[in-house]
């Protein structure tokens, strides 16, 4: 496995480089730059613009720019913002959290509620309880998120239950840290749940399908047969196998962690990358772009190395072949 | 089944819409009187972060608009005429020859930090700052006559004179630029560290200003908070309504918000104080302003326009006869008589707008001309106007005397859907005289390239920011102007009236005298509509919401609904049952 592992991680840092260079490129044919904005502005003149791209480096020719940039990078420098000038590390830095915060409580939302209500809709098909639970997942997984979001938005006008947006009070700063989590908390409500709803209809159907492939199998009925007792043929050989299609999935949410909530941080006004990311694109900020871009894609690379070796563990037929 | 389902959940969601949608009458919005008006806050929400601390380095309006409170330069505009009033400075002198303007600074002005306020700190700011090549100054510009800079030195600790190598009328304007503390910044700009330095990460404690707030905290992401700079001296002659001392509010919080939908359902739960408001949603706001204590403040139109203009640059890779039809007075004013101005504003703007007549803006109460020429709607006039100039009809459709087919092609920006609206709107109005155009929307950075480089276009559609001195336009209407936009960077001026327009603003950049400058742009305005190069279209109103609870609000032509921030108090709290 070790060596597995150890193959597998070169082949990542080829893909990682790839991955890097693509998105440089693109920055690059994409038309105009930083500075563009500028342009058609009355009071500044080209030459004030000329100066101000000798000065970011914008002028060097996409090779030595590149070069540039990937030197920096093997000393753990992403570089500066030209926006914000600071360093892009800190920026990411400072937002990083506020978005684990927040997708991670939305995964474990839709996580903790679609396995164990697609097994239990499953052992009942076609029950009331399932076919409601079914229609549902159908309806969360054909709203769009931004759409769900504003519902949000509207249901905290209207209710004043839960705050519009944000992720903190503006006063709550003299408060004790009990009521600053509490705060915290109560933004975190909604945005959160409407991430969750999303990924709810996709997991509960996925689950409810496999499970349901699961129960047909023959070797349920020789386990019954066997007289197992009802929890070990639950954990042992309905969920395992049940859950096998899924792992590959949870890869692939651990790489949306970081840009997977773009959307719901834009109409909530969460504080994380999805909107630092989408100013940086919008503004041509490069090297926050790349910045995002190389975060995006290791948590990306790891997610999927970890299904793997999460399947590995669970599923003997990928040991076998390993 | 899927659709009971669906009923279910709109009826689990009914009960808590209808309570909330009775939360308009339910929920109630009163106001209760503070026992002084004095000490309170103002909270409004921003679309996005500041991007810097950096008076220096800031360039989009987030972080100009923070720093506008927390720095002062040397001049301020007059909100509600345009006038030029001093600031930092006490008064100026204007020697005879126009080349020297000698200030005055104020007495007992200090920085939040205590410092005293000298001319070293002006001095400074423009010799080590702004004009220093290695900061990245986007004002430096608009701080220069011909690519010059001032010459600014300190006679004495509050006298600073400026000398410009010809006379400059914007001078005063300009001025108008933060000046920047010496003694905490001389360091870095030695260092060659200026800029990054203010940036969003240094401690709020640090920046350091003259302005009426001091930065308290940034949380990034979520919000500002300034407090009241007790050292604060109001500009001199500073008219206050309560004898108290300025700024009259403690507090200033911007929240920030990047979605406008969330900071409307904002406004409306009474989380924020003030809100800019587009014509568009001014009858859903209207229904709710009593019930949720505010008021709409209309301040007639912003200096938002909108044109059309034409490609007449003779070396532009499109076709020739093109050129010619853009080239030609007759056939732009016959665009300028098929347009329906009041047709835009009531479809684009709900009514709330009023046409542009010419290259400034009716806002701009010095400068605008109110016995400019105003094109209508006349398609007759269109017509006659077009067969003069040998155009010809065939089955309803317009060619020119050389047998070719009127068709144009209309770029406009997508980032912009009110100017891709405006443009379908052009197209049909230009449809009846048989002009066909195909409206082509790009994105900003591509069309940019496309006007300013490649020059391959035909008609746009755009608008540009407008500026209170009528000189701001030099750089489009001067013929050597880079954004002379039909024809950029002409060599020479390659019409008679172009030349015209040339020497005006020569004559206007060096006439002190604002009368006499009156009478110059006037000029400039009567050749503008005659000759039509831009084809000025409309503006929409400038709209804010604002709350019952706040005092020191007056509409104004051109700053807002606040005319000075120091001066806004918090007359009453509101509270939400």
């Amino acid at each position: 496995m070790i060596r597995a592992v150890l193959l597998r991680l070169s082949h990542m840092l080829l893909v990682l480089l790839g991955i890097i260079f693509l998105s440089f490129v693109m920055m690059d044919f994409a038309p105009g730059d930083f500075l563009s904005q500028m342009a058609l502005n009355p009071q500044i003149s080209p030459r004030v613009i000329a100066s101000l791209k000798e000065q970011y480096g914008l002028g060097l020719p996409f090779f030595t720019q590149f070069v540039h940039w990937m030197r920096a990078l093997l000393h753990g420098n992403l570089g500066y913002s030209f926006s914000y000038h600071v360093p892009v590390s800190d920026l990411i830095a400072q937002r990083v959290p506020m978005t684990l915060l927040l997708t991670l409580t939305a995964v474990i939302i839709a996580w903790g509620a679609a396995l164990p209500l697609a097994v239990f809709g499953a052992r009942r098909e076609g029950g009331l309880f399932d076919r409601s639970l079914l229609s549902f997942s159908y309806l969360s997984i054909s709203v769009p998120s931004f759409f769900l979001a504003l519902l949000g938005l509207l249901v905290a006008e209207k209710t004043g239950w839960f705050p519009i947006g944000g992720a903190r009070s503006a006063l709550a700063s003299g408060a004790g840290s009990g009521e600053r989590l509490l705060d915290l908390l109560r933004h975190l409500v909604l945005p959160s749940l409407t991430l969750a709803l999303g990924s709810f209809g996709v997991l509960y159907r996925l689950m409810r399908s496999s499970v349901l492939e699961v129960l047909s199998q023959p070797f349920m009925t020789a386990a019954r047969g066997l007289g197992l007792r009802e929890r070990v043929i639950f954990w042992r050989y309905l969920f395992r196998n049940a859950v096998n299609p899924l792992v590959t999935l949870f890869g692939m949410e651990l790489g949306g962690l970081l840009s997977g909530a773009a959307f719901t941080e834009m109409i909530f006004g969460w504080p994380g990358m999805g909107r630092l990311m989408l100013h940086a694109v919008m503004t041509r900020d490069l090297y926050l772009v790349m910045g995002g871009v190389l975060m995006g894609a290791v948590l990306l690379l790891l997610g999927n190395l970890l299904a793997d070796m999460m399947l590995y563990l669970l599923d003997p037929r990928v040991r076998e072949r390993a | 089944m899927g659709l009971r389902l669906i009923l279910i959940v709109f009826l689990l969601l009914l009960p808590s819409c209808s309570r909330g949608g009775a939360g308009g009458t339910d929920r109630v919005f009163t106001l209760v009187p503070r026992p002084s008006p004095l000490n309170g806050r103002l909270t409004f929400d921003i679309l996005s972060d500041p991007k810097t601390f950096n008076p220096a380095l800031a360039q989009e309006t987030t972080s100009t608009q923070v720093l506008g409170y927390l720095f002062r330069g040397l001049t301020r505009v007059s909100p509600y005429d345009g006038q030029i009033k001093p600031d930092l400075a006490e008064g100026w002198k204007i020697d005879s020859s126009g080349m020297r303007v000698t200030f005055t600074l104020e007495k007992g002005v200090r920085w939040s930090d205590g410092t005293p306020l000298t001319s070293r700190d002006v001095v400074f700011t423009f010799n080590r700052v702004y004009y220093n090549p290695a900061v990245a100054a986007a004002v430096r510009d608009i701080l220069t006559v011909d690519g010059k800079p001032f010459t600014v030195r300190a006679i004495d600790d509050r006298t600073v004179i400026f000398e410009t190598a010809k006379p400059f009328a914007p001078l005063l304007e300009e001025l108008g630029v933060e000046i920047l503390p010496e003694h905490l910044l001389s360091k870095a700009v030695d260092a060659g560290r200026f800029n990054t330095t203010w940036s969003v990460r240094t401690p709020p404690s640090g920046i350091v200003g003259t302005g009426p707030f001091r930065l308290k905290r940034y949380v990034p992401g979520q919000y500002l908070l300034l407090v009241k700079n007790p050292l604060y001296t109001p500009p001199p002659g500073f008219r206050r309504p309560i004898p108290a001392d300025l700024p009259y509010l403690d507090r200033v919080i911007l929240r920030i918000i990047p979605n406008q939908n969330s900071e409307l359902l904002r406004f409306l739960a009474g989380k924020s104080d003030l809100i800019g408001v587009s014509p568009s949603q001014v009858p859903v706001l209207s229904d709710v302003a009593e019930s949720r204590a505010f008021r709409l403040l209309v301040r007639g139109p912003s200096q938002t326009e909108t044109f059309l203009t034409f490609n007449e640059n003779l070396k532009a890779p499109i076709p020739s006869y093109k050129i010619a039809w853009f080239r030609s007075r007759r056939f732009r004013q016959a665009i300028a008589y098929a347009i329906d101005r009041k047709a835009l504003i009531n479809v684009i703007y709900n009514g709330l707008g009023a046409p542009i007549p010419g290259p400034v803006s009716p806002a701009n109460k010095t400068f605008f001309d109110p016995g400019v020429f105003r094109y209508h709607r006349d398609p007759d006039r269109s017509r006659a106007l077009l067969a003069k100039d040998g155009f010809v009809w065939k089955n309803g459709r317009l060619y020119d005397a050389t047998g070719h087919r009127v068709t144009i092609l209309l770029m406009t920006n997508t980032e912009s859907p009110e100017r891709i609206s405006m443009a379908q709107m052009v197209q049909a109005m230009l449809d009846p005289l048989g002009i066909r155009i195909r409206v082509v929307p790009l994105q900003f950075n591509m069309l940019s390239t496309m006007v300013l480089s490649s020059h391959q276009w035909e008609m746009l559609l755009f608008g540009l920011t407008g500026t209170l001195d009528p000189h701001g336009n030099a750089t489009v209407w001067r013929s050597s102007g880079f954004l002379h936009l039909w024809n950029p960077g002409e060599k020479r001026p390659s019409t008679p009236w172009e030349a015209q327009v040339d020497r005006l603003f020569d004559q206007g950049v060096g006439t002190f005298d604002v009368a006499r400058r009156k009478e110059i742009y006037a000029q400039w305005q009567e050749i503008a509509t005659r000759e039509v190069p831009m084809v000025d279209l409309v503006s929409p109103d400038a709209i804010t919401a604002v709350r019952k609870t706040l005092g020191g609000i007056h509409p104004t032509p051109l700053g807002g609904v606040i005319p000075h921030i120091s001066l806004v108090t918090q007359k009453a709290r509101l509270v939400i049952r």
